[in-house]
């Protein structure tokens, strides 16, 4: 621990902290915009002066480790006036064409020039224009006019994606950001370099004049493309849409980072992929119709001991809680025994890193917390190939399928759709519409995606996280837990009902 | 207090004839012509408001017809009533980056306050000077590019402040009102 002193109060921070953020964590912004806690350190954009006792000259905080008996003044005049003016330095060539700018209200110089700028600029000159739009690659769009020439892109893509892309070339006010020739960016990380740059420079053509950011809500959330679970900020109007991924700080997961696999996960969230209503053979009907129907169906079967000819499919993106309340009510109330999954055990057992970095092979999100739970259950899971066979035989002949967003299950699922005939009766729990249509006659009822869902995911490591978005966005659709409630109030209320004759 | 003073607190009578005096005065005045007449001749007759009436929005063109706004929904943001619907795209132009593909209002939510007009950077959007509005449906109330920038009425004469060509300087030009040699002029 460290003793130190800004503005005169004394501070105790850990030993070797960065000042900024020192200051940062008791309240005090000193503005920068090159220093980045996940990257090293380049003193560029002079932006983060400070006095220290006992030095003449003006120090960048960024560059400063906290020891014992530091001193320094982040709010003097002197102080005041070298921000002030550095800002000016940056805005001389800046486009300002914040209209047009994705970033605007989320932009470090529309931030800073509010908080310490507010001048008449003093530049007659005629602005140094640049490349605008400049296309690299499926992601991001370059404007160079709107670069600060802060560095940080350069130095993410050297140490942390080591794709070594971006460099910053010529000199003076030519100084222009860019890769060489304009090649498009590489590998899965390429969509950071939208996050970290404080500025409109680098945007993110999936965002691109999407939804200006002030509109936007965030909820926090854990990723579910692959074993890793990165934390996450999840973008959305109103509950209404979902307009994108922002990684959420998270030192022992993902730090500051995700991957653009990842990243583009919301899109199996909104409207367009989703099934919004129960319907029965492409038919929309009433969300407790639905649910009475099914449980009126399963009381055939539980009256008269066939439970081993109902088939439940089961995938890991379902959180611990929603399994608990699954096989709580399929194991323990109705002892249903065959169970069905993709071969979860296999893709945790050669789980690794795909790329050295974040992504990871398993692309479910809670495969640890799924193993662990069937186990407690004491569940057994068959292979899909052998789901296909016994609903050919005949063996099967109620099945339920929990089919999460996105695709992999769809192509997984088509051979066992293909066994299935008229005489079977099919549920689909699912967000995802393209469930509904490829078990075109099923009873299908909506759930939750992964980003509106509350509860507990376990990833890769045996690192348990808790997920609350609390947001929903479609009337009809249901968390899988209150889903198997009212499964449970209606096949209670069914079963009465037959006794009592009425 | 005296006998008509009573009469008259006890009595509604007086009130009433009172009243009636006011308007068969009016209406004598205004049948045969006499003194001003408050209510006009519409629609044969109309008044003229004043410049600074606030009526059904206008969105300015640029020279080459053009719509000037940047779809950067500021007016949508600023608008009380949350009427402005605004879909950006990449404009088909490739001197222009960003366009509203859709850009409605919806009328009969409005109130006309011109907060739009206030938030607009590039005075893409106006407001105009009409009033007359009336529909068979709520719905073509809801107004479009189409309607807000080319409707009769405007006789073509919303062009952008923002784009007239003395008042521009655009990249790589000299500027037409700076003199030569000024320190304004662009060094080529
Ligand atoms: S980078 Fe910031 S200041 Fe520059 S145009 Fe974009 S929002 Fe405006
Ligand atoms: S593009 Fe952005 S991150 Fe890269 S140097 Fe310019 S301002 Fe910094
Ligand atoms: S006049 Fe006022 S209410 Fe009407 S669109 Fe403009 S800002 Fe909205
Ligand atoms: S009318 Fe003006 S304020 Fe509204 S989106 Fe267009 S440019 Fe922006
Ligand atoms: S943050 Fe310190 S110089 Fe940029």
């Amino acid at each position: 621990m460290a003793k130190i002193t800004i503005n005169g109060k004394e501070l105790t921070v850990a030993d070797g902290t960065n000042l900024v953020d020192a200051a940062e964590e008791h309240g005090i912004d000193i503005p920068h915009y090159c220093y980045h806690p996940g990257l090293s350190i380049a003193g560029q954009c002079r932006m983060c002066y400070v006095e220290q006792e006992g030095n003449p000259k003006l120090q960048v905080a960024c560059n400063m480790k906290c020891s014992d008996g530091l001193k320094v003044t982040t709010d003097s005049a002197r102080v005041k006036d070298a921000v002030k003016w550095s800002l000016e330095f940056h805005l001389v060539n800046h486009p300002i064409d914040c209209p047009i700018c994705d970033q605007a209200g989320e932009c470090g110089l529309q931030d800073y020039y509010m908080k310490h700028g507010q001048y008449q600029s003093e530049m007659h000159e005629d602005k140094v224009h640049k490349e605008k739009v400049v296309d690299l690659g499926d992601n991001v769009v370059l404007d160079k006019e709107r670069c600060i020439l802060c560095s940080r892109c350069v130095r993410f893509t050297a140490e942390v994606s080591k794709t070594n892309e971006f460099g910053i070339f010529n000199r003076g006010d030519r100084s222009v950001i860019g890769t060489v020739d304009d090649k498009p960016l590489t590998g899965n990380y390429t969509v950071n370099t939208v996050d970290i740059c404080p500025v409109g420079a680098l945007t993110s053509k999936d965002f691109r004049f999407e939804q200006r950011v002030w509109f936007l809500d965030s909820a926090e959330s854990v990723c579910n493309g692959c074993s890793k679970g990165c934390n996450v900020f999840i973008h959305h109007k109103k509950g209404r849409h979902i307009y994108r991924l922002k990684p959420r700080f998270n030192e022992t997961v993902n730090s500051y980072w995700m991957c653009d696999k990842g990243r583009y996960t919301y899109k199996d969230s909104n409207y367009d992929r989703r099934l919004t209503h129960a319907k029965l053979l492409g038919v929309d009907l009433p969300h407790d119709e639905a649910i009475s129907m099914w449980a009126a169906d399963l009381n055939v079967f539980t009256s008269t001991e066939r439970m081993d000819e109902i088939g439940v499919y089961l995938t890991p993106n379902q959180t611990n809680e929603e399994l608990s309340a699954l096989l709580e009510l399929f194991v323990n109330k109705f002892k249903i025994t065959k169970f069905f999954a993709e071969d979860v055990e296999g893709l945790v057992k050669a789980d690794s890193a795909v790329d050295n970095f974040l992504l990871r092979s398993d692309p479910y999100p809670n495969s640890k917390g799924f193993l662990e739970t069937l186990k407690k259950f004491g569940v057994k899971l068959g292979s899909l190939s052998d789901m296909a066979q016994s609903i050919e035989k005949q063996r099967l002949m109620h099945l339920i399928f929990v089919v999460p967003e996105g695709q992999r299950q769809i192509t997984q699922l088509t051979g066992v759709a293909e066994a299935i005939r008229p005489d079977h009766f099919v549920v689909v729990l699912t967000p995802n519409r393209f469930a509904q249509e490829l078990f075109a006659s099923s009873l299908s009822i909506p759930t939750l995606s992964h980003f509106e869902k509350t509860g507990t995911v376990v990833n890769h490591g045996g690192l348990a996280q808790k997920i609350s978005s609390n947001f929903k966005m479609f009337k009809e659709a249901f968390s899988i837990e209150s889903v198997m409630k009212q499964l449970a109030d209606a096949q209670s209320s069914g079963r009465k009902k037959e006794r009592t004759g009425s | 207090m005296g006998f008509f003073g009573k009469l008259e607190s006890k009595s509604y009578i007086i009130g009433i004839l009172k009243g009636l005096t006011i308007t068969g005065t009016h209406f004598v005045k205004n049948l045969v012509g006499l003194g001003d007449r408050p209510t006009i001749q519409y629609p044969e007759q109309r008044r003229k408001y004043s410049d600074k009436f606030m009526g059904v929005h206008v969105l300015t063109k640029k020279h080459d017809g053009e719509i000037a706004c940047t779809a950067c929904m500021l007016c949508a943001t600023n608008c009380p009533a949350e009427c402005i619907h605004i879909v950006a795209a990449q404009s088909p132009n490739p001197k222009v980056e960003k366009y509203p593909a859709i850009y409605e209002i919806d009328l009969l939510r409005c109130v006309f306050c011109g907060f739009c007009e206030d938030a607009c950077p590039v005075d893409a959007v106006r407001m105009g000077r009409d009033y007359e509005m009336a529909e068979l449906s709520e719905r073509n109330f809801v107004v479009g590019i189409e309607y807000l920038k080319d409707r009769p009425q405007l006789q073509g004469k919303n062009i952008s402040v923002f784009h007239e060509p003395d008042k521009i300087v655009k990249r790589g030009e000299k500027s037409a009102s700076a003199p030569a040699g000024s320190k304004f002029a662009k060094a080529s």
